[in-house]
């Protein structure tokens, strides 16, 4: 599979373009194949978070959509990848919302480290998140860190964190989440027993 | 993997640069909904930007020469066939998934002398078309691909990159139904204008 869309006008250009002229044919289709060349990306990430391949289609249909519609809100100083994957994860774990309210917590790595029934909200958060990253950052090695993030933010199944990071050891990616979440809690008691004694 | 990049790296190049699709997947059927999707709601047609497929190009290994040989071999033969069976520079497409239903009638014609029209006839089921030149050793010299018809016009003044007029070269029209590829013709003789 080759998911390179490096031939032809690099994104930027089509966006370029795109802004010349939104409202023309040539505008349009610009953006069309911006868009179009990232489609099979969309599904991919959705199908994964969705396990479904009508669901993934349906979510996937949905991020484009508001891609296009949503082109002009594009800041390039960011990459357009960057933008796009942000809307994709989005969508996917709105999509995943009553799935996520019915969760086995105990099963749940990192169900502790959140009050908030909702994710995507918690995603919106960037002091939130921010303050998330810092706390991963001083207690987990970065393999336990990726983990943590993909399983906990992303939703990504155990499986596909254990592909992704490549971990090869027959509990893949299950023991790297057990590991952390045991360092994290430990962190989390260190820090309210510090807040109590202040 | 790398040691010192963040979850949310991590997850970004997956999606960037993504791996085994789980199972149930059906990339093509979704690229080709998601497409038609796209063109029902921007109004327009897009010549689908599906991901080129790389050369099949055969390069044995100094340790296994005699596959080297069968393998300079089996191209010389296919080269005889091709340019035995399309005289008149005229291709007959073999699809390689319905070959049955699909003989496709491959021309080449000079529109003038600066420019020559390649056609075949359409493939059942093709979303798009990729036409490849060759040089007479069978090696990839350029391509044009995403074309939605089937037809496309060599212009002296922009011809594709890797292509030189009046250079001898060879041509082949290769099939798609969104992702997956579903006919290639032979190689056929072609003079670039």
């Amino acid at each position: 599979m080759n998911w390179n869309a490096a031939d032809g006008p690099t994104d930027e250009e089509l966006i370029a373009r795109w802004r010349r002229a939104p409202e023309a044919e040539e505008g349009r289709r610009a953006a069309g194949l911006l868009l179009a060349r990232w489609r099979g990306r969309v599904y991919a990430w959705s199908l994964r978070l969705m396990r479904d391949h009508e669901d993934a289609l349906d979510v996937a249909q949905v991020v484009l959509l508001k891609a296009w519609r949503g082109l002009g809100s594009f800041n390039e100083r960011s990459r357009f990848s960057s933008w796009l994957f942000a809307l994709t994860r989005n969508e996917c774990l709105t999509a995943l919302r009553p799935r996520l309210l019915k969760r086995d917590e105990a099963a749940d790595p990192v169900a502790f480290l959140v009050d908030e029934d909702d994710p995507g909200r918690l995603l919106e958060n960037a002091e939130e998140e921010a303050a998330m990253e810092s706390l991963l950052r001083e207690n987990l090695s970065p393999v336990e860190q990726q983990a943590i993030w993909l399983r906990c933010f992303e939703r990504l199944p155990v499986e596909e964190v254990t592909r992704i990071l490549g971990l090869t050891h027959a509990s893949g990616a299950r023991s790297v989440l057990q590991s952390a979440r045991e360092k994290l809690r430990r962190a989390i008691e260190r820090r309210t027993e510090g807040g109590r004694r202040a | 993997m790398s040691e010192t990049r963040s979850g949310r790296d991590a997850a970004h190049d997956e999606f960037v640069r993504p791996g085994a699709l789980p199972e149930g997947a059906n990339l093509p059927d979704a690229e080709a909904r998601l497409l038609r999707a796209l063109e029902r709601e921007l109004g327009v047609t897009l010549e689908a930007p599906a991901p080129a497929r790389p050369p099949r190009i055969v390069r044995p290994g100094r340790m296994r020469p005699l596959l080297a040989f069968a393998a300079v071999f089996l191209a010389g033969a296919g080269l005889v066939w091709s340019l035995g069976a399309l005289r008149g520079d005229r291709a007959v497409l073999r699809g390689t998934a319905d070959p049955r239903s699909w003989t496709a009638d491959a021309r080449a014609s000079k529109i003038d002398t600066r420019r020559t029209r390649l056609t075949w006839r359409a493939a059942p089921r093709a979303t798009r078309y990729e036409v490849t030149f060759l040089s007479e050793d069978l090696h990839v010299v350029g391509s044009v691909g995403d074309l939605a018809a089937a037809t496309y016009v060599l212009d002296r003044e922009s011809l594709p990159a890797g292509l030189a007029s009046g250079q001898p070269i060879l041509w082949r029209v290769t099939a798609y139904e969104g992702g997956d590829e579903i006919a290639r013709s032979e190689a056929a003789p072609l003079d670039v204008p």
